[in-house]
């Protein structure tokens, strides 16, 4: 077998192996158990205290969303004073200047919400005191807002009845102090080892073998690069992210940030097994979204593997698979297993370029996103598909003439509705998106909405690319797109927030009116969610709502460029 | 021209947490 391919399989059998003793962990952190790291219980308290906080009052999940906002609002301000005043304040040794009103706006929402979509470069659009400060404080907690919203989930799925369902602080916190960061120090000191820069000085002066003088740039990469990934965040310190050598330093760091990125996700699959006792469960969830990630997976990567027809036409050897847009240093499998793990998670960090790829490999990595749970994002995923499973059970209990229960509560219409206009709010968002986008683009593709380098089919994939991104909160890109601009920036600053607290909301709130529903005991006329038949029924609505969702247009974007090859 | 799209999109931004904050009685009630 191909050694490359070995590799892959190694790495994600590793993860695999990893996430299942710390999803064991996580489930005893948020259940309140003695942990390793109960020695930081004296820090999460002293913040508690300096902010009035109670974290022993339990909160309902109205109670608890309001903290999640309120926090995040506060974050968003934050944010924005940060990237529009970092050309005057500290930390800036290379003399970048301040954000426009609009760039910080888009910058601001997309740290704030998780996705970490770049439209500027970090090198030169972005300071050391803004880059640590805001950006990196935003990965750790946006990262820990998600795992929180999954505990209280978590939580309000337990057999009983009760509208109280811990405290989200508490969650937060822990999420931050036994969780992200104890992971992020072990990471980071991989990276340092490996040398990824650590530095506060600027710019480096070097002479190439040419004689040419080259400015360098560099920065304290290694603290930032860790929770990039464990945060499923995905915002580089460089503007070329991990493709960059500093970001990305040698093949040993390619593994590890690649099992960082979906480590915590996969984690969390195992730890909801733990918390309410039900493994089989959540093998059931995890082998329906591995079967999913492995559709989008292997063809990308044989795909990759071929070469490009194209290219192959012009003389040029495709013996080491499309290479171009991506690193000798890495390979083809080794580049196309990392696209699709970073869409189908919410990471969105490259260590190629996806604008690069075959047509159907950029299509399956935009799949992944328009999917968005298959693995997901840092807690946000497993609440992603909490919505496919209420539609799965509510579809199931029509099927066989059973009132549809998941976990001893009746699903109604109340829950039905909430769960249709989560999944209902991506379709519109993107396609509405990508629409106004082809719509400007057709006034005036000259000057104004000169964005397209590409004006065919892949220039729609471009613009369908950047708004699946925002929606799923993933944060990569075609960057044949030109993005920093009024339109893009704001546009697309919408679309990331509508896309990340109205899908944390909805399932939260399905979750919370569930736990204050009556407990039924299982029966023999209960529809069993843990079986290889309903993983099936889940696989197959999870199909169908995004085949009715997107393929139209697919078939304008990446499908057309196919055939027209 | 950059205050008036500054307070904007801050404007902007608040009404979106706004909504938010209104789509928890929404999904309560619906």
């Amino acid at each position: 077998m191909n050694s490359e391919i070995l590799g892959v399989i190694l790495m994600f059998g590793l993860t695999v192996a990893l996430a299942i003793p710390l999803g064991k962990y996580i489930a005893k952190v948020y259940a309140g158990e003695k942990s390793l790291f109960d020695f930081f219980a004296p820090l999460e308290n002293f913040f508690f205290r300096i902010s009035g906080i109670n974290a022993k009052r339990e909160m309902n999940w109205k109670e608890s969303m309001v903290a999640l906002l309120t926090i995040n609002l506060v974050w968003f301000l934050f944010a924005m004073f940060i990237l529009m005043c970092q050309g005057w304040l500290p930390l800036n040794p290379d003399g970048n200047p301040s954000m426009s009103p609009h760039l910080a706006f888009n910058t601001a929402i997309s740290f704030l919400v998780n996705c970490n979509l770049q439209d500027y470069s970090g090198e030169t659009g972005a300071t050391y005191l803004s880059q640590l400060v805001c950006l990196m404080f935003l990965q750790f907690v946006s990262a820990a807002t998600g795992l929180a919203a999954a505990a209280i989930v978590f939580n309000a799925l337990k057999e009983r009845t009760t509208d109280k369902l811990g405290n989200f602080y508490n969650y937060f916190m822990k999420s931050l102090t036994r969780i992200l960061l104890p992971l992020s120090i072990v990471v980071a000191i991989i990276f340092i080892l490996n040398g990824m820069p650590m530095t506060f000085h600027g710019k480096d002066k070097i002479t190439s073998l040419q004689g040419d003088t080259v400015q360098v740039s560099r920065g304290p990469v290694a603290a930032m690069i860790p929770i990039k990934h464990l945060g499923t965040n995905g915002g580089g310190w460089f503007g070329a992210n991990s493709a960059h050598p500093f970001e990305n330093p040698n093949y040993l760091t390619n593994i590890v940030e690649m099992i960082a990125q979906l480590l915590i996700p996969l984690a969390m699959i195992f730890a909801l097994g733990f918390y309410l006792k039900r493994r089989k469960l959540a093998w059931m969830i995890f082998g329906v979204m591995t079967v999913g990630f492995l559709c989008l997976t292997i063809p990308n990567m044989v795909m990759e593997q071929h070469g490009n027809p194209e290219i192959a036409k012009m003389g040029v050897n495709m013996g080491a698979g499309a290479m171009e847009g991506k690193e000798v240093r890495f390979g083809t499998p080794a580049s196309a297993y990392w696209s699709i793990v970073t869409t189908v998670i919410s990471t969105g960090s490259v260590n190629s370029m996806h604008d690069s790829f075959m047509p159907l490999s950029g299509m399956n990595q935009m799949l992944a996103m328009m999917v968005n749970s298959f693995y997901g994002g840092c807690g946000v995923g497993i609440l992603n598909f909490f919505i496919f499973i209420i539609i799965a059970v509510f579809i199931s209990g029509l099927m066989v003439g059973r009132t549809p229960e998941f976990l001893g509560k009746k699903i109604e219409a109340k829950e039905m509705k909430i769960a249709v206009i989560v999944t209902l709010l991506s379709a519109l968002l993107i396609k509405g998106g990508t629409a106004l986008a082809c719509y400007l683009f057709a006034i005036d593709p000259v000057s104004r909405a000169a964005w397209l380098n590409n004006p065919g089919f892949h220039g729609f994939s471009e613009m369908l690319y950047q708004f699946t991104s925002c929606n799923a909160n993933n944060g990569s890109g075609f960057e044949g797109l030109g993005d920093n601009t009024p339109f893009w920036n704001i546009t697309t600053g919408f679309v990331l927030i509508l896309g990340r607290y109205l899908p944390i909301i909805g399932p939260v709130a399905i979750a919370g009116i569930l736990a204050n529903k009556k407990f039924i005991p299982e029966s023999a006329g209960t529809l069993k969610t843990d079986t290889l038949t309903f993983g099936v029924m889940i696989f197959a609505v999870i199909f169908i709502v995004t085949a009715l969702s997107y393929f139209p247009a697919l078939v304008l974007g990446p499908l057309a460029e196919f055939f027209s090859m | 021209m950059e205050t008036v799209m500054t307070i904007a999109l801050l404007a902007a931004g608040l009404v979106c947490f706004w909504l938010f904050y209104k789509s928890i009685d929404f999904f309560d009630k619906i």
